[in-house]
């Protein structure tokens, strides 16, 4: 369990070298921000409650963010929980400062919703300034071994659907089951109602459900055990990433039978993954503020105390930058409207 | 774990500031600890916490948590009668006695643990929570209809937010706030320390004229004397404390239920008996233990204090599990001990402060509401950072004052409202998953036996002794006859029947799944309600001439009861216009000065203690205080 978990730690750390993206800010422009930042506060608000994977992804960064921003606010964490991010996602996009003293840490999910047209969702995703992800979150399907299914494709032709343990439509965990299920016409099942993670996973563990599709991230660290027994077994992922454990689960992209399935599954499933946690800012945030925020973000994912923390809470480090997300966003909202439609179809909850 | 002890002791302190307040205060600093020294400072703090919670509990009736609501009700009481000390004492003994046995319990039961808790399905918790359901006939000898509507209205409001299988989102009147329900912490605010204030603002001080206040030891002895009830109680939140998503606040209510079913005199608990402090005292801190091993074990936090902890395991590293209890039983097994320890400090603390803390029910109602309210308020922001958790405690005050006033019970509303929705989604996941065949599962039949026989046996037994299983109204002390209100019967079930025949309406456009739960509620709540208003409105007409009516409360307590209920909604928006930094201070200066005609200089000491609250809680607490409309 440590064994995987340091591997997977420094897999992370190698690729955090990617910081060359934003461009390097004037003197002048770095001292006004200084000059801004001296003597604030940054609020990190988390949309989800305390205690929680996001929490403490917020709470281990925000140790560390202050002293990489110019002028060295104090950083502080605030939960606003509600319908899944949406609160504070609404209340980032409409009643927030938007002069860079506040960042919210939320499900990418929500900016696919939205481009899907969800009614609840009163922001437009990609006027957002995208700070950067400390990782992917990469949907893995997970099943039991005594279902004895090896690889996603068998769920094609199988007797009965497999039945997967899911939280409600429209969430992390609940959509890519339900996007490659209509895009490759595959028999599976998902029961709804499930709350959090730990309670989907002890439904496979009791047997109540015979799989579930988490993030792998996640995944390898509270089911090491279990993935090493081989007791569960991954059977189809949205990525590999050169992940030796996952060389024998096929893609989903794989599953795909024509064009259209594959584009849903690159909007639907592989383009979120990569800014599932992501740090934003409101729209309006001037943009020298922005890059000071980029560059620090990714500063700290290199700060060897931030790393030192990260190691001990075991949290994946693979930090995507802010302007790959802004672009990423922009990709999801090209989608082709034929797609669209039938994603919508498969992801929304029927209002 | 001594640093813990204290910070624990002094938040819990504070109204409204409960346990998830203190550990995500902590939280930070324990990045810097050793994964030892980490969880004794946060479960120092924990056990402390539930503790203190009972203390402002019997003190002030004001729950330090949702865990401790159960206490106001004899615990106040004795505190009203002035016997504070005693309440306390009990309280101490019997939280220690449940946490002896919580924790012996459950050192005994980890290795079998596991294998028997994976046998709880979805299915099984669905009848554990019917089972805990049907303790709502408990509640209020003789008022079974009066018990089954306010269950049933707690019921349907835990119908409100996202149906989780469906995404679709009902009763929520287009607030996202509302989504994921009704939050506990207003509700129990609400409920329990919003009559209590105004009872306060009523007798001028907490303890009214009482000087003697009760010996700490008396109540140790009383609960000596009902060391059976203790044991019992302690048994009933450990096993309770074990079932995710049942813990937190169904513990104490159920052990509250069984001493009233088993107390000698059924009719009297409720009004200052130190049964109603022991059972509830008892399962409170027992439960503790058990929450840790279902968090350890599992990962299923049974409160927000445990979600909170479950982060701190996962900032060092250690994640939840069988390696919690194989691995590292070390740290499992020293939360068992730590709990014991700290218990026994906070015990000897309360001990060497306790003079200290009942001087404070001598102090004026008008200069001690002030911040009682401020920080209660603060308390129910805190939970979620969302305002209108402060106008959902507004509604339940006014809910629990009526109610209060009809002799109505309250418990049986909060244990609808937690276990409403925990029915709904483990009934939808038995059925979806298993379909008819669940309800054939062995430990789902062994459930459902217990079930029917705990509603069918004591009022057979009853009538085979030939014991009346109601005791006489009459046999209720003084303060228990309170004047029959027709009028506010008739509009208040006559609100309610209009509430769930619109819940029934609204519900019929949902798909069958959805609609199924709200109708099952909505549908006999509408029909019960319109049953007692009828029986009012008859009632009404036969007293028309009767004005021999019990004597009405004294005028004075009344008009300050008044009076501070319309400042409590002053407050409220005060504080929703200009926020909480200016707001708080101002309305607490204005309520001391002019509605309470104190002193100016008095009237400023408050509000600069209610500014220096705010300030502090700004700094400290990971709270946005709510800057108002015309700054937010």
């Amino acid at each position: 369990m440590h064994q995987v978990s340091r591997r997977h730690f420094l897999a992370g750390a190698g690729t955090a070298s990617l910081a060359a993206f934003c461009p390097s800010m004037s003197l002048a422009a770095r001292a006004e921000v200084a000059d801004f930042y001296r003597g604030k506060t940054l609020r990190i608000i988390v949309g989800y409650g305390a205690g929680g994977g996001f929490d403490v992804y917020a709470r281990v960064i925000g140790r560390h963010l202050g002293d990489h921003i110019p002028g060295r606010p104090v950083v502080i964490v605030e939960n606003m929980p509600g319908a899944g991010g949406l609160v504070a996602a609404n209340a980032l996009y409409n009643t927030q400062p938007e002069d860079g003293t506040v960042v919210s840490h939320l499900l990418g999910e929500l900016a696919l919703l939205q481009v899907l047209g969800y009614p609840p969702a009163k922001f437009d995703a990609h006027r957002f300034n995208y700070i950067g992800a400390p990782t992917p979150d990469t949907p893995v399907l997970i099943v039991r071994s005594d279902t004895n299914l090896t690889s996603v494709a068998q769920l094609r032709n199988i007797a009965k659907p497999l039945i997967c343990a899911g939280q409600a439509p429209g969430t992390n965990t609940d959509d890519p089951l339900n996007v490659i299920r209509e895009a490759a016409a595959l028999s599976l099942r998902i029961v709804d109602g499930y709350q959090g993670t730990h309670a989907m996973q002890l439904a496979v563990e009791q047997g109540e459900a015979q799989g579930t599709c988490l993030g792998w991230e996640s995944m390898k660290v509270t089911w090491a055990h279990e993935l090493q027994s081989k007791q569960f077994v991954p059977i189809g992922c949205a990525s590999k990433d050169n992940d030796p454990e996952l060389k024998d689960a096929p893609t989903f992209m794989s599953l795909a039978p024509d064009d259209d399935a594959r584009q849903m599954i690159r909007f639907g499933i592989v383009a979120p993954s990569r800014f599932q946690r992501v740090f934003m800012a409101p729209p309006g945030v001037p943009p020298d503020r922005v890059d000071a925020l980029r560059q620090a973000f990714l500063s700290t994912m290199k700060d060897p105390a931030f790393l030192v923390d990260a190691k001990t809470a075991k949290l994946s480090v693979a930090p995507i930058d802010g302007a790959t997300i802004q672009r990423l966003v922009s990709d999801v909202f090209a989608m082709p409207p034929a797609v669209k439609v039938r994603l919508a179809r498969a992801i929304l909850p029927k209002q | 774990m001594l640093l813990g002890v204290l910070i624990g002791f002094v938040i819990g302190m504070l109204p409204g500031l409960g346990g998830p307040v203190a550990i995500a205060v902590m939280l930070p600093f324990t990045f810097a600890m050793s994964t030892p020294s980490a969880f004794a400072f946060l479960l120092g703090a924990i056990s402390v916490l539930a503790m203190t919670g009972d203390i402002t509990a019997i003190l002030y009736g004001i729950p330090g948590d949702p865990g401790s609501a159960a206490l106001t009700l004899d615990g106040h009481a004795l505190a009203v009668k002035g016997e504070a000390g005693r309440a306390i004492g009990a309280m101490l003994a019997s939280s220690v006695a449940g946490a002896v046995v919580g924790a012996a319990a459950l050192a005994v039961s980890i290795p079998v643990l596991r294998p028997i808790l994976l046998h709880f399905g979805s299915p099984e918790y669905f009848v554990l929570a019917l089972l805990g359901l049907t303790f709502i006939t408990s509640f209020g000898p003789g008022s079974l209809v009066k018990g089954l509507i306010t269950g049933g209205l707690g019921l349907l409001l835990s119908m409100i937010g996202v149906n989780q299988a469906s995404g679709i989102a009902r009763y929520t009147f287009g607030q996202l706030a509302l989504w994921e329900g009704i939050g506990l912490v207003p509700v129990a605010i609400g409920l329990f320390a919003i009559p209590a204030m105004l009872d306060i603002a009523g007798r001028g001080a907490i303890a009214g004229s009482a000087k003697r206040v009760g010996n700490l030891f008396d109540g140790a002895k009383d609960t000596l004397a009902n060391a059976s009830l203790t044991l019992r109680c302690s048994l009933i939140g450990t096993g309770v404390g074990l079932i995710p998503g049942l813990g937190g606040t169904v513990a104490q209510w159920l052990a509250y239920a069984h001493t009233t079913q088993t107390a000698k005199a059924p009719a009297q608990i409720g009004t200052g008996m130190i049964e109603g402090v022991i059972g509830p005292g008892a399962a409170q801190n027992s439960k503790e233990g058990s929450n840790l091993i279902a968090m350890a074990a599992f990962g299923i936090p049974t409160s927000v204090t445990m979600a909170l902890l479950l982060g701190a395991l996962n900032i060092k590293g250690l994640v939840p599990g069988i390696p919690m209890l194989t691995e590292h039983l070390e740290v499992t097994a020293s939360f068992v001990w730590l709990i014991l320890l700290s218990h026994l400090v906070a015990v000897a603390m309360t001990v060497l402060v306790i003079k200290q803390l009942l001087r404070i029910t001598s102090v004026r109602a008008n200069l001690l509401l002030p911040v009682l309210v401020s920080i209660a308020f603060l308390g129910a922001l805190a939970e979620r950072n969302s305002f209108v958790d402060i106008w959902l405690t507004l509604l339940f005050g006014a809910i629990s004052v009526i109610l209060n006033r009809l002799d109505w019970p309250i418990p049986p509303l909060i244990l609808g409202l937690v276990l409403g929705a925990l029915m709904e989604r483990n009934l939808t996941i038995a059925v979806a998953r298993y379909g008819g065949g669940w309800l054939a599962r062995p430990l789902v039949v062994a459930i459902l036996a217990i079930t029917v026989a705990s509603l069918l046996v004591p009022p057979l037994r009853a009538r085979l002794r030939r014991l009346p299983a109601i005791v006489p109204r009459d046999v209720a002390p003084a303060q228990k006859i309170v004047r029959r209100n027709v009028p506010l019967e008739i509009a208040f079930t006559g609100l309610i029947s209009i509430g769930s025949i619109a819940a029934v309406f609204g519900a019929l456009n949902w798909p069958l799944e959805v609609r199924l739960f709200p109708l099952t509620i909505a549908a006999p709540l509408a029909a019960l309600t319109l049953f007692q208003f009828l029986r009012c409105v008859r009632d009404a007409r036969a007293r028309a001439t009767d004005t021999t009516a019990v004597k009405p409360p004294p005028q004075a307590g009344r008009r300050a009861s008044i009076v501070t209920a319309a400042s409590i909604t002053g407050f409220a928006v005060i504080v929703s216009l200009v926020g909480f930094g200016i707001g708080a201070p101002i309305a607490a200066l204005t309520y001391a000065r002019f509605v309470g005609r104190e002193r100016w200089l008095a009237s400023a000491i408050v509000a600069a203690c209610v500014a220096t609250v705010m300030w502090g809680a700004s700094k400290l607490l990971p709270v946005a205080i709510y800057h108002g409309f015309f700054w937010g």
